[in-house]
């Protein structure tokens, strides 16, 4: 039979270059953008509102430094995996294997949570409309199971329908914005009577460090699409920096809308802040505007999340460091069809303990490990591949600055979780080091140390 | 059975039919066409673009 078998070419299947900076920039921020409708307000809890806007802020400021390192690094590395192929090229297997797994999980983790936002929408939705006893299980599932059949599909579809319900959300923030009357303060917004001081002193703007990154939790991503964007070193600059700025914009006005409408004391643990936003202005219009775009923009975070985690799991079957069944790609829709599978009952199954704030920073720690990598991966890339000699699509400004700003930031909000989910950081570093032994002592052994490395780079300085 | 249970069954409906179609759909790729060739795909090998491209090479 296997001879009746379609085999291989002259030439070798690929994934197919169809994107341009606008999906990628759909990609970044469709991630995002369901952190501006609720999360974000949790760093309220922890400081207060002026705590949540230097959070918001000095996060943004991290979050700048990943987008510029990134999009250096990704200019160069135009491979699925991003972060897990840069370690890969730069630093090593070891610490790759690490860096692919953080993405997965975080990924794949966030996919749950946003997945788990639609259900308890459906199930408010149907309260709303006198239905108090909706089970939102069904609607878990549909969300996973059908973003996941649109990744199968295609890349183009997928990113397309990101790049219309991430705009509308986006800019359901913005006419929100403007029905607040933002230039006359006491008509609508109170920030006078509302904003006090620092109710728990300067260790409640460190705790708000953690939460603050529910604000750009998920930007980073932009570089999984690097094998499948047309001009890549072109493309991932130009889509990230535009999603940073664009986040940088929706996380300031989200924060001054709310913090003008809501006493910090409920806005530090409201569910739907912008929701709730909405509700204060006594508009049912701007009410279902808002409910829709916080459906929208958890649905594009979903979408995402499915596109990146697959990616990422391809590129680790691709290169042994997990079954090589994992790095197939479908021969009519050139996708990495086989990851999209299997990492449905693994989103399903994570939606399914319930445990948000759990998955959620699960989510979070994962991101913040893969940035603290990304300081040492840029020195490094600078040092064995100088300016010069290879191409940049993008150079970013001040080396090394912004890798030790990055370090820095990652530092505080590494302490800012300790204090608020201590247990969690260490079982997750416990985690990550038990996996770092199985991949030593049981995986390695299948890598082949020379079909990984493809890309037509020259030989590092040094070296 | 009201509106909210029938939509709970179109819902479990559309999620199982679309996992049955990537399930039978992966399993026809896999007998169809050669393991090899579902694998053979290569990072970096389409890029002559310009990325990674040695600066002295790209110049000449």
């Amino acid at each position: 039979m296997a001879s009746e078998k379609i085999s291989s070419s002259s030439k070798p299947i690929a994934m197919l270059k169809v994107l341009n900076p606008f999906h990628i920039w759909a990609l970044g921020v469709g991630i995002v953008l369901v952190g501006e409708f609720m999360g974000w307000n949790f760093t309220v809890g922890k400081g207060g509102a002026y705590a949540s806007l230097i959070a918001c802020w000095v996060i943004g400021l991290l979050y700048t430094c990943v987008a510029m390192i990134d999009s250096e690094v990704t200019s160069t590395v135009a491979a699925a995996g991003g972060q897990y192929t840069q370690a890969k090229h730069i630093i090593g297997p070891l610490m790759a294997f690490n860096v692919g797994l953080y993405l997965v999980m975080a990924y794949t983790m966030l996919c749950a949570a946003d997945a788990l936002v639609v259900g308890d929408l459906m199930k408010s939705g149907a309260e709303v409309m006198g239905y108090t006893s909706l089970d939102t299980k069904p609607f878990v599932v549909l969300t996973v199971v059908f973003l996941a059949w649109l990744n199968y599909r295609g890349v183009f579809a997928t990113l397309t329908l990101n790049l219309v319900i991430t705009f509308l959300a986006f800019m359901s923030l913005v006419v929100l914005f403007f029905s607040v009357d933002p230039l006359h303060q006491g008509v609508v917004l109170q920030h006078e009577g509302l904003l006090t001081d620092l109710p728990y002193g300067w260790i409640g703007v460190v705790a708000s460090l953690q939460f603050g990154m529910w604000y750009y939790l998920g930007i980073e991503g932009t570089c999984q699409a690097a094998e499948e964007v047309r001009s890549a070193g072109r493309s991932i600059p130009l889509g990230t920096m535009g999603g940073m700025m664009t986040l940088l914009v929706a996380a300031t006005i989200t924060w001054f809308v709310a913090a003008g409408l809501m006493p910090w004391q409920y806005l530090g643990q409201a569910v739907t802040p912008m929701y709730d936003a909405a509700t204060l202005l006594g508009s049912s219009q701007l009410q279902l505007m808002l409910f829709v775009a916080t459906a929208f923009a958890a649905i594009a975070s979903a979408n995402g999340c499915i596109n990146d985690a697959s990616r990422a799991w391809f590129s680790l079957g691709r290169d042994r460091y997990m079954p090589v069944f994992f790095g197939a790609i479908h021969p009519k829709y050139r996708t990495p069809y086989r990851s999209v599978l299997f990492l449905v009952p693994i989103a399903i199954s994570f939606a399914f303990t319930g445990l948000l704030d759990q998955v959620i920073t699960f989510s979070i720690l994962s991101g913040l490990l893969s940035y603290t990598f990304m300081t040492f991966n840029m020195i490094k890339f600078r040092k064995m591949w100088p300016l010069g000699s290879i191409h940049r699509g993008y150079i970013h400004p001040f080396h090394p600055i912004p890798a030790i700003t990055l370090l820095t930031l990652c530092c505080a909000t590494y302490f800012a979780t300790f204090l608020g989910y201590g247990a969690s950081l260490l079982s997750i570093m416990a985690f990550y080091i038990l996996a770092s032994i199985w991949f030593v002592l049981r995986r390695y052994k299948y890598v082949k140390r020379a079909d990984q490395f493809t890309m037509p780079w020259p030989r590092p300085k040094g070296y | 059975m009201g509106f909210w249970d029938i939509l709970v069954y179109v819902t479990w409906s559309l999620s199982a039919t679309m996992l049955i179609w990537m399930l039978v759909d992966a399993f026809m790729i896999s007998s169809q066409y050669d393991e090899a060739y579902l694998m053979s795909s290569r990072e970096g090998s389409e890029d002559e673009v310009v990325h990674g491209v040695h600066m002295d090479k790209e110049m000449t």
